[in-house]
C-alpha cells in the first residue's frame, strides 16, 4: 500500500497562520482547479487513490462547476488545516496548497465552516451470531444475562459517546481504549473493527457510524452488525459534518454552499452507496435499508 | 589581548571515563564561565552566566558580533552550547546540526540527520528542538523521530543512535537531552495522540537503556516504591502508597493517560537526583476521568543511577484546563521563610503558580500566584498541597453547555516552556510570563481522524483589566512568593532568560528584539535593533578569545507562533488592535538565525 510519505515531502510550515489572508480569488480556482484539502487514509471519505464519499463528491463538485479537480493531502489528524487549507502553495505558484476541506466539524477551528451536508451518529458494530443479534440499542445490552454482559470487551475512543456510555454503566474494567489517532500513515481509527473486532479481540466497537458502517460491510469472512447509538441529555451521539473554507472567502464560500444545497439528493445518493448511518428528520436512524427508531428518553 | 582558549579536558574525553569522571569532566566545563556547556547552563538549571565584562554601564554598547543562519524557516527554541573555541547549534526539523569555529565562525562540521517526514504531522505545536547537550566527548541529540544520537564532539561522526520511542503510535520529541553523571536523559511528547509518557535514562558511552520510569499505570511501570516513594501529603511526607496511580483512573485509561515529558530537568549531585515535571492526562474528557488522575500534572525527583521516585507532588489534580506540568525546575539553595537552610526548587507552572519545595524532601513551602490575573483556582491550600478551585472557572463543574469565561491564564499557561534563569546575587528568578486569558467553550464539536465527538475550543485574549499587552517579564523572590517587579510587554514573553553576575537580565521578544534589564531596578536598559525574526529561544553567554558574547536563536514559531495566532484568530475581527494576532503579523515573518552579540573592541 503506497504510502503517504512522498506527498509529505513538501508539506513545510508556513506563516500562513500569522500573517492576515488578504480578501482574493485563489489562483487555483481562477484557473478552474478545484483544489481539495483530503486525507489520504481515511476510508470511507477519502483515500488516496480517490475511492472516498468526500473524494466522489468532489468530484461532483468540479464537474458541476466545469473544473478540474486536485487533489493535496495531508493526514486530517493534527495540524490539518494549518498545513493544508492554510498553506501557502509551493515556492513560484500563488494561493494555498489547497482550497476546500471536504469534511470539518460545523464550526471549524482555524477555518470557516460551511454548511453541513449529512448528520450520522454514533454507532457500536458487533459480530453476528454472538448472542448479540438481538441488541439494537446500546441500553439493550443492559439486559443481557449477567455473564454473558460481564464478558464483553468494548472497544472506546477517550471523549466519544462510546467512552461515555461504557464508563456510565460502570464497565471501566471492560473498556479497551484506542487511541484517536496514531502517527502512522498507514493507521486509521477504522481498524477497531477490521483489525480488533474482526479478531476478536473486542467484542463491541464504539465508532463512529460511516466508519463503522464501511468497515463492516467490507468484512467478508466476519459478518458484522451496525447499531445506532441513542442520544441522550448526557451524550450527544448524533454529530453534522460540513465542509471549510479559509477565513475572508464569503464569495467562494457561498459557491460551495449553493453546490451543497443544489445538489443535496445527488450528495445523499453518494452517502447511500457508502452505507453512511444517517439520521432522519423523526431522529430514526437509517443503517443500509434498516431502520432504528430511537425513542426520545 | 587575545588569548588563546584551550580545552583542557580533551584528554579525559578521549578515555573512557568511569560515571564520576564523566561527570566531572562536564561538572569542570560548566564550571568554566567561558563555556555554555549544557542546555540549560549548569546542572541546577540557573540559566546564569559568572561573565561581568557587559555591565550595567556599557551593555547599551552592545553590537551584533555575527550571525548564522540554519537554514531552517521553523521555529527555534533552544540555545547553543559553547564548549572551548566551538560553538554547537541546532535547528528545528530536521534537526540540523553545526559545530562552528568561534575564531573565524566557519562550520567545522555538520550534521543533517534523515528523518522520515511523516512525523511533521505527529507534532502538535511545530517542529521545535529545544537543544543539544555534551558529555563524554559527544554532542547529543534528540530528533523529531524519537531517535536520541551521540555525536563526536570533534568530528560530527555519529557515535551511537538509539530509538526513545516510535512515532508510528503516536510518540516524537522535541525536547533537549540532558547529560547528569554517566547517563543521558530524555522524555517523550505526544499526549494529544495519547501517549503515556515517560523519562529514560540511556548510557552516554554506548546509548544502552539504563531505566525508564513512567508517569502513570502501575507501580513498577513508573519505578514507585510503595512505601519509601514520598508524596506531600496533610502538611508532610508521606508514602505514596500501593497503586498510587491505578487507582485515580477508570480502567485502563491510564495506559493512553498522557503525563508527557517534554521540558527542562536538573540534577543535584549529592542528592543523586534529578527533577522535572510532567503534562496533562491526555484525550480523555475530565468528565471521563474522574478523580485526580495520578500522575500527571507533577513534579518529580528520581534517584538518577535507578530512576527510582524519591518524591512526587502533583500541581493540577484532575486538570481541566490544559496546564502542562512540564515546565523547567530549577534548583537553589538558602534560607526559607522561617530561615531554615534548605536546599529547594523553584518551578513556574503553566497552572500560574509559582512553587518552591525542598528539594530533598519533596516538602512544599510556597505556592503563589506569579500573575496576578491567575484566578482558576484561589490559592493553593498548603497542608493538603492542592488548588482550590474556583467554581465558575472549572469547566467540569459548570457543565458542558456552559461557557466558562475568562478564565486565567488561558490553557498556554501563565509561563510555557520558556525557561526563567536564577540570579545567585539577588536570589531572584527572572521569569518570562504570559498575560493571557481564555473563554473556554466546553461544548464544541472536534473532529479528529474522521471522527466527531465533543471536545472544547478556547478563544485567548490579554488580560483584561491591566496593562493591555501579553506578557510581562517579571522578577521573582521565591522565599516570600512575591513578584518584586514586572515589566509588561505588548506580547508574550516566549523566550529564556539569562542573568549575569554582573546584575543583568536578558530575554528575547516575539516583536523580534532582545532586551537586557538591570535586575535590582526591573528595568530595561537596552534594547537591539530589530531581529530577523520573533525570539522563541533562550539567551546564552560565552568567552572567546576575551571578550563576552550574548547570543539568541530567532525564528518565530513554536505554541507562540502557531496556538496564540490560531487561538485569536476566531476573535481577530472584533478583538481590540492592541495584542491580537494580526498585531504580531506587522513584526516579521519566519526566520532561523542565531544572532551574537558582544561590545564593540
Amino acid at each position: 500500500m503506497k504510502t503517504i510519505a512522498s506527498t509529505l515531502a513538501g508539506a513545510v510550515f508556513t506563516a500562513a497562520a500569522l500573517v492576515a489572508p488578504q480578501a482574493q480569488a485563489a489562483t487555483a480556482q481562477e484557473k478552474g482547479i478545484l483544489r481539495v484539502c483530503a486525507d489520504p487514509n481515511s476510508m470511507p471519505f477519502s483515500n488516496q487513490a480517490g475511492e472516498g464519499l468526500e473524494n466522489r463528491i468532489a468530484e461532483m463538485m468540479a464537474k458541476d462547476f466545469g473544473w478540474k479537480v486536485e487533489f493535496f493531502f495531508f493526514p486530517q489528524r493534527m495540524a490539518f488545516f494549518r498545513n493544508s487549507l492554510k498553506a501557502k502553495a509551493a515556492d513560484g505558484e500563488e494561493g494555498y496548497k489547497c482550497d476546500l476541506a471536504t469534511s470539518s466539524a460545523p464550526e471549524a477551528e482555524g477555518a470557516v465552516a460551511t454548511k453541513t451536508y449529512y448528520t450520522s451518529t454514533w454507532t457500536m458494530v458487533m459480530p453476528a451470531g454472538k448472542g448479540l443479534d438481538a441488541i439494537r440499542q446500546p441500553d439493550d445490552l443492559l439486559k443481557l444475562p449477567k455473564d454473558q454482559l460481564a464478558k464483553l470487551r468494548f472497544g472506546v475512543f477517550p471523549a466519544s459517546p462510546g467512552a461515555d456510555w461504557v464508563l456510565r454503566n460502570g464497565f471501566d474494567k471492560q473498556m479497551v481504549p484506542f487511541q484517536q489517532m496514531l502517527g502512522d500513515p498507514n493507521s486509521y481509527p477504522g481498524q477497531m473493527v477490521d483489525v480488533s473486532l474482526v479478531k476478536g479481540d473486542i467484542d463491541v466497537a464504539f465508532i463512529w457510524g460511516p466508519i463503522g458502517s464501511y468497515h463492516a460491510r467490507q468484512s467478508k469472512a466476519v459478518k458484522l452488525r451496525v447499531v445506532p447509538m441513542v442520544p441522550d441529555a448526557e451524550t450527544v451521539t448524533d454529530f453534522s459534518i460540513a465542509m471549510a473554507v479559509r477565513y475572508r472567502e464569503p464569495e467562494w464560500k457561498a459557491k460551495v454552499e449553493d453546490f451543497l444545497t443544489r445538489r443535496k439528493a445527488d450528495i445523499d445518493k453518494v452517502m447511500a452507496d457508502y452505507g453512511v448511518p444517517l439520521v432522519q428528520t423523526d431522529g430514526s436512524v437509517l443503517v443500509n435499508g434498516e431502520r432504528f427508531d430511537r425513542p426520545r428518553k | 589581548m587575545a588569548v588563546k582558549n584551550l580545552w583542557p579536558v580533551v584528554a579525559l574525553a578521549v578515555a573512557a571515563p568511569s560515571a564520576a569522571l564523566a561527570n566531572a569532566d562536564l561538572a569542570k566545563l560548566m564550571a568554566d564561565s567561558k563555556n555554555w556547556a549544557a542546555p540549560a547552563g549548569n546542572f541546577s538549571n540557573h540559566r546564569h552566566t559568572k561573565l561581568t565584562q557587559i555591565n550595567k554601564s556599557n551593555v547599551n554598547k552592545l553590537q551584533v558580533a555575527w550571525t548564522f543562519s540554519t537554514g531552517v524557516l521553523r521555529g527555534h527554541e533552544g540555545g547553543p552550547l559553547v564548549i572551548g573555541d566551538t560553538l554547537y547549534v541546532h535547528s528545528a526539523f530536521p534537526n540540523k546540526v553545526f559545530a562552528i569555529n568561534l575564531a573565524d565562525q566557519t562550520i567545522k562540521w555538520k550534521y543533517e540527520p534523515k528523518q522520515d517526514p511523516s512525523v511533521i504531522p505527529v507534532m502538535c505545536c511545530d517542529t521545535v528542538n529545544r537543544g543539544l547537550a555534551y558529555g563524554d566527548g559527544k554532542i547529543l541529540l534528540q530528533q523529531a523521530d524519537t531517535t536520541l544520537v551521540a555525536l563526536d564532539a570533534k568530528t560530527g561522526k555519529k557515535v551511537w543512535d538509539v530509538k526513545n520511542g516510535d512515532p508510528k503510535v503516536g510518540q516524537t520529541n522535541t525536547n533537549a537531552p540532558h547529560v547528569f553523571k554517566d547517563k543521558v536523559f530524555t522524555g517523550i511528547s505526544g499526549g494529544e495522540f495519547g501517549v503515556r509518557g515517560w523519562v529514560a535514562a540511556y548510557n552516554l558511552k554506548d546509548g544502552k537503556l539504563a531505566w525508564k520510569g513512567y508517569s502513570m499505570g502501575p507501580d513498577s511501570d513508573m519505578l514507585m516504591d510503595p512505601n519509601t516513594s514520598m508524596t506531600f501529603t496533610d502538611g508532610k511526607m508521606a508514602p505514596v502508597g500501593k497503586d498510587s496511580s491505578l487507582k485515580t483512573w477508570q480502567g485502563d485509561q491510564w495506559k493512553i493517560g498522557g503525563g508527557t515529558t517534554w521540558g527542562w530537568y536538573s540534577y543535584d549531585p549529592e542528592l543523586n537526583a534529578m527533577f522535572y515535571g510532567n503534562g496533562n492526562p491526555s484525550t480523555w474528557n475530565p468528565k471521563q476521568r474522574p478523580g485526580d488522575n495520578k500522575w500527571s500534572m507533577s513534579l518529580w525527583s528520581r534517584d538518577v543511577d535507578s530512576g527510582k521516585v524519591n518524591w512526587v507532588y502533583q500541581m493540577t489534580p484532575h486538570d481541566e484546563w490544559d496546564f502542562d506540568g512540564i515546565n523547567e525546575v530549577p534548583l537553589f539553595e538558602g534560607k526559607d521563610k522561617n530561615g531554615k537552610e534548605r536546599k529547594m526548587l523553584a518551578h513556574f507552572d503553566r497552572n500560574g503558580f509559582g512553587y518552591t519545595l525542598d528539594r530533598k524532601t519533596g516538602e512544599l513551602l510556597v505556592a503563589e500566584k506569579f500573575d496576578p490575573a491567575v484566578n482558576w483556582a484561589t490559592h493553593v491550600d498548603m497542608k493538603t498541597g492542592r488548588p482550590q478551585v474556583v467554581a465558575k472557572y472549572s469547566t467540569h463543574q459548570n457543565g458542558e453547555d456552559v461557557n466558562s469565561k475568562g478564565i486565567c491564564p488561558a490553557a498556554l499557561g501563565t509561563k510555557d516552556q520558556q525557561p526563567a534563569a536564577y540570579d545567585p546575587v539577588s536570589g531572584l528568578f527572572l521569569v518570562p510570563t504570559n498575560h493571557v486569558c481564555m473563554d473556554y467553550e466546553p461544548f464544541r464539536v472536534e473532529y479528529t481522524a474522521g471522527q466527531p465527538y465533543v471536545g472544547a475550543t478556547l478563544a485567548m485574549f490579554p488580560a483584561p483589566n491591566s496593562h493591555g499587552g501579553m506578557g510581562n517579564f517579571i522578577g521573582w523572590d521565591p522565599i516570600k512568593g512575591k513578584i518584586v517587579w514586572s515589566i509588561p510587554e505588548k506580547f508574550s514573553v516566549w523566550s529564556g532568560a539569562l542573568t549575569t553576575a554582573s546584575g543583568l537580565a536578558f530575554y528575547g521578544t516575539l516583536d523580534a528584539r532582545l532586551k537586557a534589564v538591570d535586575i535590582k531596578a526591573g528595568k530595561v536598559v537596552w534594547t537591539s535593533p530589530k531581529l530577523p525574526s520573533g525570539v522563541i529561544g533562550n539567551v546564552h553567554s560565552w568567552e572567546f578569545q576575551g571578550k563576552q558574547y550574548v547570543g539568541v536563536l530567532t525564528g518565530i514559531g513554536g505554541w507562540a507562533g502557531i496556538g496564540m495566532a490560531a487561538g485569536l484568530e476566531k476573535d481577530s475581527d472584533g478583538l481590540g488592535a492592541v495584542g491580537g494576532y494580526k498585531e504580531l503579523a506587522k513584526y516579521g515573518d519566519l526566520g532561523g538565525t542565531l544572532m551574537v552579540f558582544a561590545l564593540a573592541n
